[in-house]
């Protein structure tokens, strides 16, 4: 758009590049003209060189080295980190599956040990019933193991514990089995034990 | 790694955090888009041309920032409380109304150029807070010069707008 010199708005719409340098010289003397005589735009004029001026002096900020590091840690856990985005791999859900089986397989043994062949404390049914019951537990544990699994990964995601993660990787997987799995089992097989082998109330 | 991450974050994490922290005015919400910003740059910068590699940047940058903006709304609805700027930098020696005229006017600039559109505010900063020639901007927005140029006439009128409707007249050379 050319330059009016009689147009407040004209002028005023050109002051930034007069500043910049970048008007022919005739537009350059018809805004200084203008400015001249003009109160208002001599003011715009003043206006717009210091709010240049103090821009120019508003600081540059580095980035803090807490962020540059935290991102190093988030890239470095990246490449750590591999939970399963559905709940427990197929080589976990084999281990669970296998664990149910030898719990269910251990307390239908210990349960038949214990009892004289001739007076059976519980009849099959019962047996069956706790069994499935066991497994229904042992369902329960997969499914809110899976769910868990699925809050942890999506909390990564979000980037919000990425580090406490990493840590808790340096454990591995065989030592979590070892460490809470199995005492968990062992504590079934005999919660089961004393379940089967001590009669229930009201039963003779 | 570390070496070629370290590389990256020292050219790409000021610029962007000084983006980010003008556009916000929020210290910590700057640093965690910079942190995200510079995990999506290691995540991809192999596939990165790079003289392009600025303008990919840049604009996850100020698409983050806009995610962030859009959620700050939502939150200020609820709780009407937007951090503001807290690291002005120091006003130079003068008499005392001197320096209290200039802190206004630093606020209220810096509260402009944050209400400021895209690619209006990376302009401005770009230009008048990290000293980029209009050429390095054109090349790292990808736009061209001369658009380059409108973009920050219009933008600087609007600060000038905005000082003058805070502040009237009196601020003036």
């Amino acid at each position: 758009m050319s330059l009016n010199k009689n147009s407040c708005e004209s002028i005023r719409e050109h002051i930034e590049a007069y500043l910049d340098g970048e008007l022919d010289r005739n537009d350059c003397v018809a805004l200084e003209t203008h400015c001249a005589s003009c109160a208002a735009c001599a003011r715009e004029l003043s206006l717009a060189r210091r709010v240049r001026e103090e821009l120019r002096t508003l600081p540059v900020f580095p980035a803090p080295a807490r962020a540059i590091a935290a991102a190093e840690r988030r890239i470095h856990a990246s490449k750590v980190v591999r939970l399963p985005v559905r709940g427990p791999n197929r080589r976990m859900r084999a281990v669970l599956v296998a664990a149910a089986a030898v719990v269910v397989a251990a307390s239908v043994w210990l349960g038949t040990r214990s009892r004289t062949p001739s007076t059976p404390q519980y009849s099959e049914a019962e047996i069956r019933q706790a069994t499935g019951e066991l497994a229904l537990a042992f369902g329960y544990v997969d499914r809110y193991s899976a769910q868990a699994a699925n809050i942890i990964h999506n909390d990564v995601l979000e980037q919000r514990v990425a580090p406490q993660i990493e840590r808790a990787l340096n454990t591995s997987r065989e030592a979590v089995i070892d460490d809470a799995i199995v005492p968990g089992i062992r504590r079934a097989v005999r919660d089961s034990d004393s379940n089967v082998t001590s009669p229930r109330p009201g039963r003779s | 790694m570390s070496h070629d991450f370290r590389e990256l974050a020292e050219q790409y994490a000021g610029p962007v955090f000084t983006y980010v922290r003008y556009s916000l005015r929020h210290q910590e919400d700057a640093e965690d888009i910079t942190q995200e910003v510079l995990v999506r740059l290691w995540k991809h910068h192999a596939h990165i041309d790079p003289s392009r590699m600025r303008a990919w940047v840049m604009q996850v940058a100020r698409n983050l920032v806009i995610d962030s903006t859009r959620r700050r709304r939502a939150r200020a609805t609820v709780f009407d409380a937007v951090p503001v700027a807290d690291t002005l930098a120091a006003p130079a020696p003068g008499t005392p109304e001197t320096e209290t005229e200039r802190r206004e006017l630093r606020e209220v600039l810096e509260e402009a150029i944050a209400e400021l559109a895209e690619p209006q505010r990376s302009i401005v900063v770009m230009r008048e807070i990290q000293g980029l020639s209009y050429e390095e901007i054109a090349s790292g927005l990808n736009m061209p010069l001369g658009t380059i140029k409108v973009y920050l006439h219009r933008a600087r009128r609007k600060l000038r707008e905005a000082v003058q409707k805070e502040l009237g007249h009196n601020v003036t050379e």
